[in-house]
Formats: structure tokens, sequence, C-alpha cells
């Protein structure tokens, strides 16, 4: 009831305030800039996008389809026809309500981590011989595999996909990595701090730092693990990287924010949301906190006995209980005695309460999910949701996811008025995009690295290194792209536009996405291993541990063209058969139709229609097998489209 | 932003008037150029710690050895001079080698240069002392990112005195380095404007003048043009794509990708930008088949490493009396920068004129574990710059190339138990063998390492830094045949740091001698 009430009230502000705007603008806004330059040459959202042109909208399956780009890895068809039956809002809705493994114990839902051991199990049944087995004794760099693997199951499978995928957008605000890291001979912190992020996306972003602050992935990753007070015989102080990138990075930014992210100014300087003698002052809170089971404090040998998926614990003998003074507001000194001290929950109250923090995550999950250039209405009123859901609390994810895509701007028809509306896909998105649009399974029978036989397991090691990103593996805490990023381009430059998705995305990462989606089609397609001779059971079988394991199929799109070929759907395709049948043609149409609809929600304009299918129909494709031709006329179809912008941007 | 475009549309219009034909916008061309240069900029990333690697050595009271250590407690390195051999051999042998313990390798001491009182190199570093000895090699002082000259701690309070912006934050300190304003992080890079400068340079080749491996770094964006991306080893290029096989006819699935990415789609500028993305893809795809897919493209150097190994094959434990293995990623970088040079600078190959490469070697915020990361790093820090001049000497074109370091930041003076934290002041060095090159100096001060003394920001031993790291890429750019007149385009702030009223006054200069004369 509050939460209807509550967005009945932000419709009725963005009516008034879309109303005031259009009295004010002279003309058709398409033109306006969504960014401007301020005097100092930092870029700002301007107010608004919205404009009041009068355009055809979407169908509803149109509609469907665009929310579920920002709010799942990828629309399937069962996920289109949930919202189309029961409407957008009510379908955020009842994905914020789904249970899910962080409820109630004793479910049949896993958790990251307890996925991440079933796998660990099968992989290495000989470190794992029984379900007490410790899960720290053998690290390796290829334990990380088994975090990926986990993560995959639940981005390509889980229901409740806005959940995951809400979670992925904070893992690229709170990042820890895998990548080139301690953590990556120890997946099961990974798993762990996913868990974090994925039980936290529904929950209050207090307990999210709370849990972050404490989780040994991120003490590993950003050094407060082992960090010691101000040691007078050695003269060491206590270390600060946490410290900073807790402020900078996970909550405040750099300089003081009005609610709608744009900058507070005093005699027109921008003011710093914080000082180097905050960084120190936090940095000696963050002291006495070390993994459970360390065998020497600061030290880790990551291996028996150490603890990476529970939280630290606290040490009093190497924390400064002494007073600090911290953005501006005191904490109080305590007694060494203390077990618990209260100043970790003081300074993450104090960084909580900051005003910045609304409109800092505000801005992060529209641009991880909506737009790249959102403008700064859109930002404020996501950003008034996380001050105060409507019950004065602050914090409610639930609330502020809610909404970010239940935003006129999400939902509207913004993006076809606002030429600067939208964004590049994230090349991980892109991805699942895909394999979830080809119903992907992962292959059984491959062999992990002790030679043990996988089923029910995907395996995508060193995604990292095909995508430029992948689960929990950026190089470094800034993410994988900067959010300022602006590309080489007279449009973006000169209004300001940012377009962080294409920073990691151009050439090499470009030349091999392709590769991998034409490897999809050549090696790891169903119909054309039978296709090939070989058999999915063979198949699996033959695959190693070093290479991704899964499998798509095109039984849909075979179904389709075969049907508008000659009227049947019993794999002869005869009507190939005469490279010159006249119904070759009207197939093509109809496979490319569905084609549209399935991968880009119908949005492809008829001019792609019409080069794809001259490409289609002029080829002569030598196959000795009507089928295999088949399938060359739908991988070429689908790769033409998936590596077009109209598939890679999202409006 | 406005006046710049307006200025674009002026001079557009001009071009039209004056020779009928559209050109694209364009503010300068490049000059004539006839001859081959190279820039190589190898970022540290994460702030390297300067003082464990020029360890300063002095005996004076505010800039020596003692306040040093004074510091450093525990993470100092010994002040003890060790005798830099003439050649390497394996494991034991090795000059800094303590019972294969990294960590009190790390802290045995340092090699002296002679003509070079302030500093001696950190003992895991014997070929870069070589590069010093040589006089290949120079290193900058108390550098860092500066808006105007700073005197002391007073000049740094006083408000009226313009600082950098974002202080001891990683990615605003490297965005500074980057933008060449210290206080600008949201200017396009230095080198990114060089190249919309000198547009048209190598006649619209797909490889400009600048290649970046790691990815679009802000360094190379301008407002009109990227750097291409490389990564090491073999390059990846369309397979299936542009590849015939049996079922399969790629000139009509390449004509169809590239009509694709031609389709206007109602000015939509990220379809237009993704667009221009697929063209250039496809255009490095043609060039990578043509000139660097295949190995006999490629030279096969004969020079030796220090181990007598491959030149750029990375040396094995055995070979460094290490404990940990090289990473190598800094090895295979700087060779695939030696062939790309090789195909640029080849008047039978791709022949170019002025190439600046950008390698990114990470790792570097020792926060924790220095002792046992630093190490490590270093040791492939020197291994990768000795090989890479020796490549360049045999492809001959050492005296055209000039490569240095940067790092986000130096590092703190003190120790915060098993590391350091951000500071400011660092130093750089300059590797070349031009013959205009200043080799086996150094270039500026060492600041007073009292902690919460004159040059100390903070009490914890962050210095300010006496020369703008904009000097020192000016002089570089210089070098490279950026002409005075630009120079203030790429380094905003560069005439805050004249002597005199002519701009060159502020390139880096060591008594009367300038780093590139």
């Amino acid at each position: 009831m509050k939460n209807s009430l509550q967005v009945l009230f932000f419709a009725f502000l963005i009516l008034i305030f879309s109303l005031n705007i259009s009295s004010c603008l002279r003309s058709d806004s398409s033109t306006s800039e969504t960014v401007t330059n301020t005097s100092d040459g930092r870029c700002e959202f301007a107010k608004t996008n919205s404009s009041q042109n009068a355009v055809e909208s979407d169908n509803q399956s149109q509609k469907a389809f665009r929310l579920l780009l920002q709010a799942t890895f990828g629309p399937q068809k069962k996920d289109l026809d949930r919202v189309i039956e029961i409407g957008e809002t009510s379908w955020i809705d009842e994905q914020l309500q789904y249970s899910s493994a962080y409820d109630a114990a004793g479910d049949n839902l896993t958790t990251n981590l307890e996925h991440y051991k079933i796998i660990a199990r099968m992989a290495e049944p000989s470190t794992y011989s029984d379900n007490t087995s410790s899960f720290n004794n053998n690290f390796h760099g290829r334990t990380s595999d088994y975090q990926t693997a986990a993560w995959f199951e639940k981005a390509l499978h889980a229901p409740d996909q806005l959940r995951y995928r809400v979670a992925f957008a904070l893992s690229e605000l709170l990042v820890v990595s895998g990548a080139k890291q301690r953590t990556r001979f120890r997946g099961d912190s990974l798993a762990y701090y996913d868990d974090i992020l994925t039980k936290n996306a529904f929950g209050n972003f207090r307990d999210l730092l709370d849990e972050v602050a404490k989780s040994p992935a991120m003490g590993i990753f950003l050094s407060h693990q082992g960090n010691k007070k101000y040691m007078s015989q050695s003269k060491t102080h206590p270390d600060e990287n946490f410290a900073r990138e807790i402020m900078q990075l996970f909550s405040l930014g750099l300089w003081k924010m009005n609610v709608d992210s744009s900058a507070v100014k005093t005699g027109g300087d921008l003011v710093p949301a914080y000082t180097q003698e905050d960084v120190e002052q936090l940095a000696r809170v963050m002291t006495g906190y070390d993994l459970v089971g360390n065998s020497k404090y600061g030290k880790t040998h990551r291996g028996a006995g150490e603890e990476w998926a529970t939280p630290m614990e606290f040490t009093g003998s190497w924390h400064d209980f002494d007073n600090k003074s911290f953005l501006s507001k005191s904490i109080n000194a305590e007694s060494e005695n203390v077990s618990s001290p209260t100043d970790l929950k003081n300074a993450l109250d104090i960084i909580f309460n900051h005003q910045n923090v609304g409109p800092h995550v505000a801005k992060h999950l529209i641009m991880r999910m909506v737009t790249s250039n959102p403008s700064a209405g859109y930002i404020e009123r996501v950003a008034q949701v996380f001050n105060d859901n409507g019950s004065g609390v602050r914090g409610d994810l639930k609330a502020v996811v809610k909404a970010v895509l239940t935003d006129d701007e999400a939902r509207g028809n913004e993006y076809k008025t606002n030429k600067n509306f939208g964004k590049a896909k994230e090349t991980l998105l892109a991805w699942t995009q895909f394999l979830r649009a080809f119903d992907v399974k992962p292959i059984d029978g491959w062999k992990s690295r002790d030679n043990a036989t996988m089923t029910n397991t995907y395996n995508f090691p060193w995604l990292e290194s095909t995508l430029g990103q992948a689960p929990l593996r950026s190089d470094t805490v800034f993410n994988f792209f900067s959010p300022d990023f602006v590309p080489a381009n007279a449009h973006f430059s000169e209004s300001c536009m940012v377009a962080p998705d294409l920073q990691i995305q151009s050439d090499t990462i470009l030349i091999k996405f392709n590769n991998l989606i034409s490897n999809a089609f050549q090696i790891q397609e169903k119909n054309k291993i039978i296709d090939k001779g070989d058999n999915l059971t063979s198949f699996g079988n033959s695959r190693k541990s070093n290479q991704f394991n899964y499998y798509i199929n095109v039984d849909e799109e075979l179904a389709v063209f075969e049907q508008a070929l000659e009227g049947d759907q019993n794999g002869d395709f005869q009507g190939l058969s005469d490279k010159d049948d006249p119904r070759k043609s009207g197939a093509i149409i109809e496979l490319l139709k569905h084609l549209d609809v399935k991968l880009t929600g119908g949005i492809l304009p008829s001019a792609y229609h019409d080069v794809i299918k001259e490409h289609l129909l002029t080829v002569n494709w030598n196959n000795t097998k009507n089928v295999s031709e088949a399938l060359a006329i739908i991988r070429d179809a689908v790769m033409l489209i998936v590596s077009s912008s109209q598939y890679m941007i999202q409006k | 932003m406005k006046r710049r475009r307006f200025l674009k549309n002026i001079l557009g219009a001009g071009t039209m008037g004056m020779f009928g034909v559209s050109t694209s916008p364009l503010m300068a061309s490049a000059p004539a150029f006839s001859d081959y240069k190279a820039l190589v900029c190898i970022l540290l990333d994460g702030g390297n710690d300067a003082w464990n690697t020029f360890v300063p050595k002095g005996s004076s009271g505010s800039t020596g050895y003692d306040k040093y250590k004074d510091g450093r407690g525990d993470l100092a390195i010994t002040n003890s001079e060790v005798t830099l051999p003439v050649s390497l051999s394996n494991g034991s042998s090795n000059p800094y080698y303590q019972a294969g313990d990294d960590i009190k390798a790390y802290k045995k001491g340092y090699y002296a240069i002679s003509g070079i009182d302030q500093v001696g190199v950190n003992s895991l570093m014997p070929e870069l002392a070589w590069l010093l000895r040589d006089g290949k090699a120079s290193l900058i002082g108390n550098v860092g990112t500066l808006v105007e000259p700073l005197v002391n701690v007073t000049d740094y309070k006083n408000a009226s005195k313009s600082k950098p912006h974002f202080l001891f934050a990683h990615n605003h300190q490297r965005r500074e380095l980057f933008t060449g304003k210290a206080n600008d992080t949201n200017l396009t890079g230095w080198a990114g404007r060089l190249a919309d400068q000198w547009s048209g340079l190598h006649g619209g080749n797909v490889m400009g003048l600048n290649v970046s491996f790691k990815g679009q770094v802000r360094l190379m964006v301008g407002s009109q043009t990227q750097p291409v991306l490389f990564r090491p080893g073999t390059a990846a290029t369309y397979s299936y794509l542009t590849q015939k096989d049996s079922d399969s006819h790629s000139e009509s699935r390449v004509n169809a990708f590239k009509k694709l990415y031609a389709l206007n789609s109602n000015s939509d500028p990220f379809i237009n930008l993704y667009n221009t993305i697929l063209k250039r893809s496809l255009d490095l795809n043609v060039l990578l088949n043509q000139y660097w897919k295949s190995d006999d493209q490629k030279k096969t150097f004969t020079a030796k490493g220090p181990y007598n190994e491959d030149l750029f094959s990375v040396p094995s434990k055995s070979n460094t009396g290490m404990e940990e293995e090289l990473g190598g990623d800094l090895i295979e970088q700087l060779e695939a920068v030696a062939q790309l040079i090789y195909m640029g600078s080849s008047a039978d190959k791709m022949n170019l004129n002025r190439q600046i490469f950008y390698v990114h070697f990470g790792g570097f915020d020792t926060h924790g574990n220095q002792d046992q990361d630093h190490p490590i790093l270093l040791r492939e820090v020197s291994l990768a710059l000795y090989k890479f001049q020796k490549s360049l000497e045999e492809l001959n074109v050492d005296q055209k190339v000039a490569t240095f370091t940067i790092s986000d930041f130096g590092r703190t003076i003190s120790n915060n138990g098993d590391g350091t934290d951000h500071a400011w002041s660092t130093i750089n060095s300059v590797v070349s063998n031009a013959s205009e090159f200043d080799g086996g100096k150094f270039y500026g001060s060492l600041p007073d390492f009292t902690m919460g003394g004159d040059d100390d920001v903070t009490s914890k031993g962050r210095f300010i830094p006496k020369i703008s790291v904009d000097q020192m890429n000016a002089s570089l750019c210089s070098w490279f045949g950026v002409d005075d007149s630009i120079m203030t385009t790429l380094f905003p702030n560069l005439p805050n740091f004249k002597t005199d009223s002519a701009i060159d006054s502020a390139y880096l200069k060591k008594g009367g001698t300038k780093l590139f004369s």
C-alpha cells in the first residue's frame, strides 16, 4: 500500500515537472543536450530529459523486452510472457518478493558459497572426500573458476533474475577482484562476497557496508586484513587503503553532492567530500580485523586453518581505541577491554548518513541498468527513495531498485524522443543475453583439473581476457571502466556525455566477442555437434577444464525456418535442395522476424532485415546437406544481428 | 566547448572554401616528418615506492639516508653499496642474492652510480644501473602532479595557490598525469590532444599516433582521436567472420557486416558511436592480418638477455635466484612494442613517422606485503627496460626512441606495518640513446624526508614535489617534434614553471643543460 502510494506520488511529481518543462522549452527537446558543461569544465547532468513530443508507444512486447534488458541477464520467452501477463510494475514487485536462499535455512535454494562447495567437491573428490572437509586446505588458482561457475548458474537460470542483476551492478560499485589477486586462490572468499552482494541487493545499504567491511575478500583486496594501530616501536601507522576507497568509490565520491548529484559549491568552488585527515582517522577505525584461524596476525598463507568465507574477527590488541574525529563528527574512545568496539559501527553510520550516498548509489544503479546519461531529476527521484523509502527507512535497496526501474525515464517514451538516452551493453551482459536467448545449458561430462567428470556445471575460465570483464574480475578497485569515460567522439565530448561501458569495448574485444559468438555456433551448438557426426555425450566427455563448457541450441530457429520454408518441421529442409527455390526468400524473411523479436525485442530497422536477407539469399553455401545449410543460414543471421550496434546498444 | 566548436566550424569552412573539398574539422595538421621517433610511456600502476627503488643514500640531514631510515623503519633498504657486476650469472651468483630470500634481497642495498650522489639503485635492478652508468638513462627526482610551484608546506596551505585535484587518490592522480593538467580531471589526454593536433598523420592509416596496451586510456583519448588497442602475443583477428570455410562465404558476410555498420540510424549517438567502433575493428583486422598475425612478419632478435636467455623470454627463478617467478607482463608488452616499432619504423613495412606507446604494469599499490610484492616488480622493471633497449639497438632505432616511467604518485616515507600508503613526490626514469639525451644524470632533487617537516603535507611523509610531471613530459614532447607553439595546448599549466618568457624555460634542466638538447 505504501509502495503504490509512493509510486503515485512520484508519478504526480513527474507530471508536474514535465508540464513545467514543456512550457519553458521553446521547441522540440530532442536536440537538447543531456548534460551541460559547467565553468570549471566539469560535466553535470541536466535537470531533465523529459520531452513532450508525441511519439508512437511501443507495443506491450517491446516494452516488456526493454524492461528485461534493464532488469535481467537477457530476456527469455517465459519472462516476456510473465511481464505481459501481469504488467511491468507487478513483475518488478514479484521479482522483489521472490524467496531466496538468504531468507531461511533448509530450503533447496543454494547460496553462491553452497554451490561453490558442491562444485569443488565434484571437481576435487579426493580433496573433499566427505561433507565435513574444510574448504581451506587446497588453495589454487582454479578455485576461482568454481565461483565463476556458481555465478553463471544464477545469472543464466535463476528465476529471480533481478536480484542477481542488482548484485552484479553492486559488484561494480563495491569492487573486489579475483584477477591477479590472492583471492583468486581462495574462490570461497569470492563466492562468499558474491553472497553478501546478492543477499543485500534487496536489503539495506547499511548492512551491505558492514558485511563488506568485514569480508575477507575485501580485507585482502584493500589490505585492511591484519591492519594494526600506530605501533610506537616500529613507528608504523594504519593502512589507509580501504579507508580511502570506501569513501571515494563505495559511498561518497569525491565532491559533496546535492541530492540530484550536482556539485555543492561554496563561492564557486567544489567541496571535497572528505579529506586526507578523514582517511587517516578511518584507517585507525579499521584496525584489529583479521581472518578467523590466522596463525599470525596480519599474515596469510592462503591455506589450511584460515577462514576466508566468514567475517573477519576482531583482536583488541591491534586496535586503536582512542577517540577519533571523522567527517566532522566525533567517535569516542573506548576501553581496550571491549571485545567488539563500536567505532566501526559509528564510522559506518556516519558514512551511511552522508548526503552523498543516496545520489552516489542512485546514479550508479541507473547507469548500470538503464542509461549512461540520466537526467539530474531521475537521479534525484531515486536518491530521495534511498534517503527515505516512504516509511522513514534510509538505504532500502528494494525501494531504490524499484524507483530505478519504475521511473518514467526507464519506463516511458523518453528514449524515443531523446537520442542521447540509453547505454551500450556490458560485454558480459551481451554474452549472457545471447546464451539465455539460445537456451544455454552446462555440457555434462567435461573433466576437472583432477580429471573428475563434471555434471550440471558451467566452466568459463579466464573469461575476462575474452570479454574484458567477468564477475568479480576487475583489474583494480576502479571497476572495469570508469563512470566518467568520454569516448573520442565529437558528439559525446561536445555534449559532455559518457559511455562507460564502451571504455573496454573496442577493437580487440569486439573481435574477440565476435569470435566467441561464432565459436558458440561452430563448436557448441547442439544441432551443429550432431550435424558433424558427434553427439552431446561424447562431445561433453572430450571437454577439459581450460575450455568454456556449455552448449546452446537453435531448435526453435530450425523449426521456424523449416515451417516457413515448406510447412513442416520434419528436419529434411528439402526446400533448400534447389538453391533457386522461391520459397527460400520467404523463409529467410520469417527467420529474421523471429530473430529480431528474440534478440532485440522487434526493433531492428527494416534496412537491417534487407541487408542480412540479401547476404543469406545470395551466398552459395556449398553444403552437401540441407540441414547444414539451414544451420549456416541461422548462424550468419544471428552473428550479424548480435555483432551489430542495434543489439549492443540498449535504448 | 562552444568556442572550440565555433573555431572548428570556421576552420572547416575555410578549408572547404580554399580547396573546394570537405575535410574533417581539424585545428592543425601534422608537421611533414621525414624520420621516425617513438615515445614509450610505462605506467607503474598503483604508485611505485620510489624511495625503495632509488634509495636516498646521502649523508645530508634532511634528504639523506638517516631521515629515510627514520621513516621507513623495518621496511628500509640497508645502507650498503652493492658492487655492480659487469654481467649476471644464474641463481646464487646474482649480486642481490641473499640465501634465496626475496625480502632480504630487496633490502640488501644499492648500486652507486658515478655522477649520481643522491640515490643508489636497489640491488634488484642491476640492468637499470647499467643503463644509468652507460648514460642511457636518467632519473627525475622529486617529480609529481603540480599546477604551480609550491615551495613548502606553507605554500601548500596557502589558499591562493592552486593545487592538484584529489591528491593521494589513484584514479584522479593518474588522470592528471594523463590530462596534462593537474587541476582538471575531465580534460582529454595530452597524447590524445597531440593526435588531434597532428590530424592527418600517417595519411589516415588506422595506426595513428597512439597505441595503448591498456584499453582506452585517458592519456590517448582526444576529442577526435583514440588509440589503437593491443595486447601482447598473437593479436586477435576475426576468425569466422572473415574466413572462408566449407560452408561459408566470407566476402558476402563481411560486406553485410560493413553495410550494417554504415546504416545511419536517425543520428542516434550511441548507435553511431558503436558503428564507428565496429568499422575500426574491421580496419584494424585488415592491418593486423597484413603486418602482425604471421610470425614471418616479425623480427627475430638475436641479442640476448642478461642471463643469455632469448631476448624477450622471461627469466625463471633459476636465473634470478628469487623465490617468486616474474609475472612477465611488462616484458611481454615491451616485446610487442618492439615488434610494432619494427613494423612502424621500417620503410618497407608501415613506414610511420611518429608513435606513442602506452604500456601498463600493475601491482605497485603496496599497502600490504610490500617486502614480498615489490621485489619481484622491481626485478621485472629492470629486466624489461634493459631488454627493450637491447631490442631497439638491434633494430638500430635506439636513437629514435625515448622510454619513460610514470606512476600514480610516490608513497609515504612512513611505514604502515607491512607497506606504505599513498603520497605525492616520486622519482621517474627516462631511458634513451638519442644523441640529444643527457643520460646518466639525476635531474631535480630529493624532498626533505622529515615527517611533519617543510615538505610534508601531513605527518606521515607525503612530500610536495618540486618538478611538475608536465615539465618532464614537455621535455620528451619537444624532442619528439612537438612545436613550442602548441606545448601549452598539451600542458596548460606549463607556463607556471617558466623561468623566463620562453616556454622552453619550463623544460627540464640540470645546470644549463636540458634533458633533451
